[in-house]
């Protein structure tokens, strides 16, 4: 599925896998937003919401997308993901910003902001 | 986040421990941390829960039923879930919880955070636990774990599976993200 059709469907915090990370990264057409996560990690599940919030509030403008590190170890091991939840933030395929840990909205927000 | 305090019941300790016990309680009640702890009403414990519900923190008790009846429970705690037993209240509060704060605390405190050090060394739980070394009090224990590592009983990789905070703050800057291989800790189980 191409990334217009992601934006038609309106599919939010899109989910990554190992097989297409490189291709939704490097070919998005808006910046890309995206949250390492796991399923047992406490701060993980605390900052979920404010990602789904931010993947509505930004919706056409930044993809924002998830990846789970136990089903995408390859995505993780290449960006070095040491904790977890860590967003990073991408540009044209180019990584512009991360943000290492749980956070507050204001500080997740203000991130998305720059990328716009 | 649900995170188990673990900290000492004793209200004869030095104030400097009550002082950061209440600091981090309030640090828990900022950030929206539900604090999972033993139900009591005294020593450490209970000041970081009055800390923590002045500042209108959320508060799970896990208290077996015989400190209930002998009047040990905290009295201003609104969730309050009872067991039959010391073990069953061990496991509840593990089943709960997503990290675990030891402060400085006695021998209850100490089997308490050994217990979560090997659960997680078996794969069995996942979650960051962090010693709250007020006034270097886990000093001694840190370099009791690392004649565990040097004479092999312990794993070299195993020293991560705790963190040392020297302060509330460094705690705070801790809980707030995990280390992906804590979910691989099974694999090197065996010595």
């Amino acid at each position: 599925m191409g990334i217009v059709e992601l934006k038609t469907f309106n599919i939010m915090a899109f989910e990554l896998t190992d097989s297409n990370y490189k291709e939704i990264i490097g070919k998005s057409e808006i910046p890309v937003a995206v949250d390492f996560w796991a399923e047992w990690c406490g701060p993980c599940r605390m900052i979920a919401p404010i990602v789904e919030e931010l993947s509505r509030q930004f919706k056409d403008k930044i993809l924002v997308a998830k990846c789970d590190v136990d089903d995408c170890p390859r995505a993780a091991a290449e960006f070095g993901i040491r904790n977890i939840p860590t967003i990073l933030f991408f540009k044209n395929g180019e990584l512009v910003d991360k943000q290492v840990g749980s956070a507050p909205k204001p500080t997740l927000e203000a991130k998305m902001n720059a990328l716009l | 986040m649900k995170v188990a305090l673990f900290a000492a019941s004793s209200s004869k300790v030095d104030h400097e421990y009550f002082r950061v016990a209440s600091n981090l309680g309030r640090f828990f009640a900022k950030a929206g941390f539900t604090a999972v702890f033993g139900g009591g009403g005294i020593g450490l414990m209970g000041s970081l829960a009055d800390a923590m519900l002045s500042d209108n923190g959320k508060i799970i008790g896990v208290i077996p039923r015989f400190m209930m009846d002998e009047g040990w429970g905290h009295p201003g705690i609104t969730e309050m879930i009872i067991t039959d037993t010391m073990s069953e209240r061990k496991n509840r509060i593990f089943e709960l919880t997503d990290a675990v704060v030891a402060l400085p605390g006695g021998m209850g405190t100490l089997e308490e955070l050994t217990e979560a050090i090997t659960l997680k060394q078996l794969g069995l739980w996942h979650g960051q636990i962090i010693l709250l070394n007020t006034k270097g009090y886990y000093d001694n224990l840190c370099r009791f774990f690392e004649t565990m590592v040097n004479e092999n009983f312990m794993r070299h990789e195993h020293k991560t599976i705790w963190r040392v905070a020297d302060t509330p703050e460094e705690t705070m800057s801790l809980l707030e993200k995990s280390d992906p291989k804590d979910k691989e800790w099974r694999k090197i189980a065996r010595i």
